[in-house]
């Protein structure tokens, strides 16, 4: 399997530094809103063309893709509420950004490099996407529709031990890390379960880039390709479920972390708009019935989150 | 007693037996056996009800515990149907799920902990969804891990209190759902290990819904019954007992699965009691037992079988009472009318029996005689006259002790004695007496009496007397008859027309074997031997069928298969009208006349033949003493090797073969002269030993059974080898592809039974010799041949048939008996029996053979010989040796010789049998007349002049013809040298 590696800095591309260029950051705003007026549409423009395109790829329950999921439902009932069509555009992760911004990326780090221009093929992009600093950069994140975070797995007959829980999240991130030395680790560059977010090269893991589907991950390591692996929360939860005594969590890798709805940044009107939705939905009961129905037992880990909702 | 009219009266009409005989009237009897039979049948008819009721009640009992089993059942059903819904959820892929996960080593907190929703889930669906009769099932179910720790709980209230301890309810052996119940029962609970990979891993409890057990119990499938559930110490659950309370006061204790149910009083809250029954069934498989009461009158009847019958037989008791004293005071009323009628005709009917009585004893045939303590006559009927001679008159007051026979008195008297001594007895066995008659002679009479000496009316000895003097003389003639032909030594056998035994004397039983038991009911047939054509049987028959008598010889089959002969004379027995009622046979055994005949008939023959053989032989020597003789001097003149020599050695060897004949043909017809000795007949054997095996050949093994000590036996010691080989030959003969031959030597005692059984032999100890072959056998039909003389079954020129007749002879001669056994194709056995003989044996030692130096003689010897030719040449051999022989033609020419010639003759060589004066004569006169002289006889064969019976007399000096001219000289030479 060719993958690609990640982590190091290459020499040539651009690289935006959040704290260093403030004037870049300022040229890209503008650069992005006068592109958004061409490429991509707000709530005005949506509601004109009168069709909500929804980019996803297939992801845990997110988006199922047998054209359902909780992200699907949720945006189909965002289309519902805004009164224009729902339109779903199958996308890769590697498209998925750009075919919501425009432009091409790269990622280097918390650092994104963007490239040429990419046509814009949604408005709005949903499938348990979490929430990253590099990705903050890049797109507006709606408010947190789902917890998350992620998690070291390994095959059920793997040597590797489980840690036992020490009541800390840090130090049990810790005791995770000192598993990993000299361990191969598939992660996925460009997601959440990218390696390089987490420094487990630094902890002496042996990363491997996963390039097929993120469905295929758990497939993967039950498979052998590598002795671990990362998987975050919810389909870390689906995994178990279907494979049990397959695979096993060694641990977190990570804090906790939240799952959100992508916007391009020039839609700031349709992303209030979702906001105001995804909170009658979690009003009225509609957001907790779609997590039911397709995450019925997460209330368990996260209950925090959804303290407030039931 | 009756009336002149025939009627029936009683006797005394005030006394007891007169009631009883009025009451015993054919209608009253009737009534009573009506009155028996009633009662019978009432009393059938209360059993067969009893019977019916308690085959009802049975029945119903059955009935209800069958209802109590289809309780139990539903139960069970019920129980094992929560028992596989946990089962199921044990299971489930849920749990499954959470264990595998967990036996990975993962925590709670990462990723473990979210298998237990999805078992809570299915646990809760269960819970709410699992119904009967719309009641939950379940009211809550829990997993609990091995450590007692709970992880699941799925319950339908959730204000469900936990279970005092989750540790308490672990249970491992559960590892199917099992049924708890707790300590009062109220709680019941099906309970199942969980196992991972054959570890246990935890528990997983379901609380059974009471509400839905009570219900379950409580429905309408079995109106009237009460059920409900116990523990097995009988604690009824509180869901059951606060509604059984309500109802009655205590509820019972029932036994655990009783074969039939239980009827017991139960008391109601308002103090009434009810008559219960119940039945207590153990629910397999579970702690818990069903209970199931019912109202008994209900269920059961309200009075039992037993009750049942006590009432209806009381009540038919009270009937049949009232029906027997109606029946009293019927019989009570007729008897009182009876009896009037009765007192008028007693006196009549006591007139009529008087009259009836004494024309009874007046005309019996017995006399009847009445006496006093003493003996004196009372009474005599006039019977008595015929009987005793005496009128009755002339008896009065007599002693019958002067009547008796005086040889008889002591036990006449104690006859008397007896009588007088037991008043009111009978004597019933009739007791003979012997009375002397008017007429003076003796009398045999039977008499039976009874002593009524006490009874007042009669006082005396009653006797019943009958003359018997006739019967008894029949008697004896019959005994006297019937001894004759019990001791008779023939049969005689009685059958009836159709041939079926009747009778068959003991005689019978000596001859056939069969016993007299098994010959009745049987016809003579049982004796058939099948040697008789039926056509013998068919005259038989018919003759007797004429009428007329049969004679005739039979061959019968004794019960251990022999055959015997009989003569019979058979004839019809009539009765008087003439007709044809039995046959009688008288049959004599002559078998062992017969077999006499025939012993006497061969015996005859061989004697007959013996007689021919030895005139011939006498002849034949005295030929063969002749060219013997001439062709030894032939020989000695012309020398060895002359042409001449082998003509006359075949000559010389013809002769001696024609001796060798002429031997044996003596030897069969008993004319040899022989000179027995004391033998151990084992020394004979073994010294014949070599030459046996020579004779017989290898392909022929021998073998001797020598017995332990044997007895001695006086015989010829050349003949009796000449026996043994001659019977050795003829074993080889008979085994031509060769076999075994055994001779055998034993001491045997032939007894009286043997001796019977083989007509000519003695009884007494012998010695017994037997020779036998497993060869072809001699068939039965030429076995009584076999001892014929030129008798042979051998090809022409292979046998001469004088080997076993010359052995037969020899046995013979020396006193002996040979049988033959021979069966075809098995073999053959000779046994010889010589009498035993005591003393010391002798073994002469074998004749030197070998030719001693010829010497010549110079002595004067008388030679005396009929024949010419011998004599001539006797006198060329002696001549010849040197003798001076004086010769005679026959004994007295001899005789005048010998008188005549004045010197000395030292020796009379003389023939025995010649005409006018033989040898011995001859011999007699010589030795008076010349003291010290010699004598040699020279015979073929002898009469008993100079042997008896064969045997050479001690002394005498004897040569058999023919006889070689060296034998001759060195035999003269031998005697005169002592």
């Amino acid at each position: 399997m060719d993958l690609f590696r990640v982590g190091k800095p290459s020499s040539q591309p651009i690289y935006i530094n959040i704290n260093r260029g403030l004037f870049f950051a300022c040229a890209l705003t503008v650069f992005l809103l006068a592109g958004s007026i061409c490429l991509g549409g707000d709530l005005a423009e949506i509601k004109e063309k009168g069709v909500l395109r929804h980019l996803g790829i297939p992801y845990a329950n997110f988006v199922t893709g047998g054209g359902d999921g909780m992200d699907v439902d949720l945006v189909r009932l965002f289309a519902k509420d805004l009164g224009v069509k729902y339109e779903y555009v199958p996308v890769d992760w590697n498209e998925l950004f750009p075919a919501l911004i425009g432009r091409k990326i790269k990622v280097k780090g918390t650092d994104v490099e963007f490239l040429e221009e990419s046509p814009v093929r949604g408005d709005i992009a949903a499938n348990g996407i979490t929430v990253l600093p590099w990705r903050e950069k890049i797109v507006a994140y709606s408010d947190p529709v789902f917890p998350t975070q992620v998690w070291v797995v390994a095959r059920g007959d793997s040597k590797i031990r489980p840690i036992r829980p020490a009541g800390s999240l840090e130090k049990d991130i810790g005791e995770v890390k000192k598993l990993l030395r000299g361990r191969t680790l598939l992660g996925t560059p460009g997601t959440c379960l990218d390696p390089s977010l987490y420094g487990l090269e630094e902890a002496g893991a042996k990363s491997l880039a996963f390039r097929g589907r993120l469905d295929d991950i758990a497939p993967a390591v039950i498979k052998g390709d590598a002795e671990l692996s990362l998987l975050d929360v919810p389909d870390a939860l689906l995994s178990l479920q279907k494979w049990p005594g397959k695979i096993k969590v060694i641990g977190p890798i990570s804090d906790r972390q939240h799952m959100a709805v992508a916007f391009p940044k020039e839609s700031p009107e349709l992303r209030k708009a979702f906001n105001r939705f995804l909170q009658r939905s979690k009003n009225d009961g509609t957001y907790l019935m779609l997590v039911k129905k397709y995450y019925p037992y997460v209330f368990r880990y996260y209950p925090e989150f959804f303290a407030e909702m039931r | 007693m009756d009336d002149p009219n025939g009627r029936a009266i009683a006797e005394t009409p005030t006394g007891k037996g007169w009631i009883s005989r009025r009451i015993v009237t054919s209608r009253n009897v009737a009534l009573i056996l009506g009155g028996i039979l009633l009662v019978f049948c009432v009393f059938g008819l209360l059993f067969l009800n009893f019977r019916a009721s308690a085959d009802l009640r049975k029945n119903l009992l059955r009935q209800f515990r069958q209802e109590a089993e289809l309780e139990e059942k539903t139960v069970r059903y019920f129980f094992s149907d929560a028992m596989g819904r946990v089962n199921t959820l044990s299971r489930s892929r849920e749990v499954d799920v959470f264990f595998e996960n967990k036996a990975l080593g993962m925590s709670m907190e990462y990723g473990l902990d979210l298998s237990l929703p999805p078992i809570k889930d299915h646990f809760f669906e269960v819970v709410q969804y699992h119904l009967f009769q719309g009641r939950p099932v379940f009211l809550r179910i829990v997993l609990i891990d091995k450590h007692g720790k709970l992880l699941v709980d799925a319950a339908k209230d959730k204000d469900a209190k936990p279970a005092p301890s989750w540790n308490s309810l672990l249970s491992p052996s559960h590892r199917k759902a099992t049924i708890l119940a707790s300590p009062d029962g109220a709680e019941a609970m099906v309970s199942t290990a969980y196992s991972l990979r054959g570890r246990y891993e935890g528990q997983i409890i379901a609380w059974i819904n009471p509400t839905v057990l009570v219900g379950l119990l409580r429905d309408d499938r079995l109106p009237g019954r009460i059920s409900y559930l116990t523990t097995g110490s009988n604690e009824i659950p509180s869901m059951f007992r606060e509604s059984l309370l309500s109802d009655f006061r205590a509820l019972p204790d029932l036994p655990a699965s009783p074969d039939a149910p239980t009827e017991f009083p139960l008391e109601l809250r308002d103090g009434t009691t009810r008559a219960m029954v119940g039945i207590r069934l153990p629910i397999v498989g579970t702690p818990y037992f069903t209970v199931l009461m019912a109202d008994a009158p209900h269920t059961l009847g309200r009075l039992t079988p037993q009750h049942l019958l006590v009432g209806m037989s009381f009540g038919t008791a009270l009937l049949l009472a009232g029906c027997a004293y109606l029946f009293f005071l019927t019989v009570k009323s007729s008897l009182l009318k009876e009896r009037l009628e009765h007192s008028v005709l007693r006196e009549e009917a006591l007139q009529a029996s008087e009259a009836r009585f004494r024309a009874l004893i007046e005309n019996a045939q017995d006399a009847i005689v009445v006496i006093d303590a003493r003996g004196a006559v009372l009474y005599a009927s006039p019977s008595i006259e015929r009987v005793a001679g005496y009128p009755p008159a002339e008896l009065l007051g007599k002693s019958v002790f002067d009547l008796l026979d005086s040889s008889e008195m002591s036990r006449n008297l104690s006859l008397l004695s007896l009588a007088i001594a037991s008043p009111g007895a009978f004597l019933p066995k009739p007791r003979e007496i012997l009375f002397r008659h008017k007429d003076s002679t003796c009398r045999n009479l039977e008499f039976v009496g009874r002593n009524f000496l006490e009874d007042p009316r009669i006082g005396g000895i009653v006797l019943n007397v009958r003359d018997i003097t006739e019967r008894r003389k029949a008697e004896k003639s019959q005994i006297l008859l019937s001894r004759a032909v019990e001791q008779v030594g023939e049969i005689i056998l009685i059958t009836d027309t159709e041939g079926i035994i009747q009778y068959a004397n003991p005689a019978f039983e000596k001859i056939t074997g069969f016993s007299v038991q098994e010959a009745l009911g049987k016809t003579p047939r049982i004796l058939k031997s099948g040697k008789h054509p039926p056509e013998h049987y068919r005259i038989l028959w018919d003759t007797l069928a004429r009428g007329e008598t049969w004679s005739g010889n039979f061959v019968n089959r004794r019960k251990d298969g022999t055959t015997y002969e009989e003569v019979a004379v058979i004839s019809p027995v009539r009765d008087r009208e003439g007709r044809i009622i039995n046959y009688v046979a008288v049959k004599r055994d002559v078998t062992g006349e017969k077999l006499m005949e025939e012993q006497l008939l061969q015996a005859v023959k061989m004697e007959a033949v013996g007689k021919l053989a030895g005139g011939i032989a006498h002849d034949f020597n005295n030929l063969l003493t002749g060219i013997m003789g001439y062709s030894d001097l032939l020989l000695q003149g012309i020398g060895k090797n002359s042409g001449m020599a082998d003509n006359l050695q075949e000559i010389r060897k013809a002769a001696e073969r024609a001796s060798a004949l002429t031997r044996q043909l003596l030897a069969f017809s008993r004319k040899q002269i022989i000179q027995p000795k004391l033998l151990d007949l084992r020394a004979v054997i073994a010294d014949l030993d070599k030459m046996m095996r020579r004779v017989i050949g290898e392909d022929i093994e021998l073998s001797t059974v020598p017995p332990g000590d044997l007895w001695k036996i006086k015989v010829d010691p050349g003949q009796i080898e000449q026996v043994i080989l001659n019977l050795a030959v003829n074993a080889r003969d008979s085994m031509p592809q060769g076999g075994k031959l055994v001779i055998e030597t034993a001491n045997v005692r032939l007894d009286d039974f043997y001796a019977r059984k083989h007509q000519s032999v003695k009884q007494g100890e012998y010695v017994m010799l037997a020779v036998s072959d497993n060869g072809c056998g001699i068939p039965r039909e030429i076995q009584h041949r076999i001892f014929d003389p030129f008798f042979t079954t051998k090809e022409q020129g292979k046998g001469t048939g004088l080997g076993l007749s010359t052995v037969y002879g020899i046995v013979k001669q020396n006193l002996g008996y040979i049988w033959v056994y021979s069966e075809p194709e098995k073999g053959t056995t000779f046994k010889i029996y010589f009498p035993r003989e005591d003393g010391i044996p002798e073994m002469p030692p074998r004749e030197d053979r070998s030719p001693a130096e010829a010497a010549r003689g110079w002595q004067t010897l008388l030679v005396a010989e009929d024949d010419d030719l011998v004599r001539e040449l006797i006198r060329t051999i002696l001549s010849g040796s040197g003798y001076t022989v004086l010769e005679a033609q026959d004994g007295v020419e001899a005789w005048e010789i010998a008188q005549r010639h004045k010197d000395p003759i030292h020796m009379l060589v003389t023939d025995v049998v010649m005409p006018r004066m033989g040898g011995r004569e001859l011999a007699t006169l010589f030795a008076s007349n010349r003291t010290g002289a010699k004598v040699l006889f020279l015979s073929g064969y002898t009469d008993d002049s100079i042997v008896r019976h064969g045997v050479l007399e001690s002394g005498v000096e004897y040569l058999q013809k023919p006889f070689r001219p060296k034998d001759l000289v060195q035999r003269i030479q031998s005697i005169l040298d002592h």
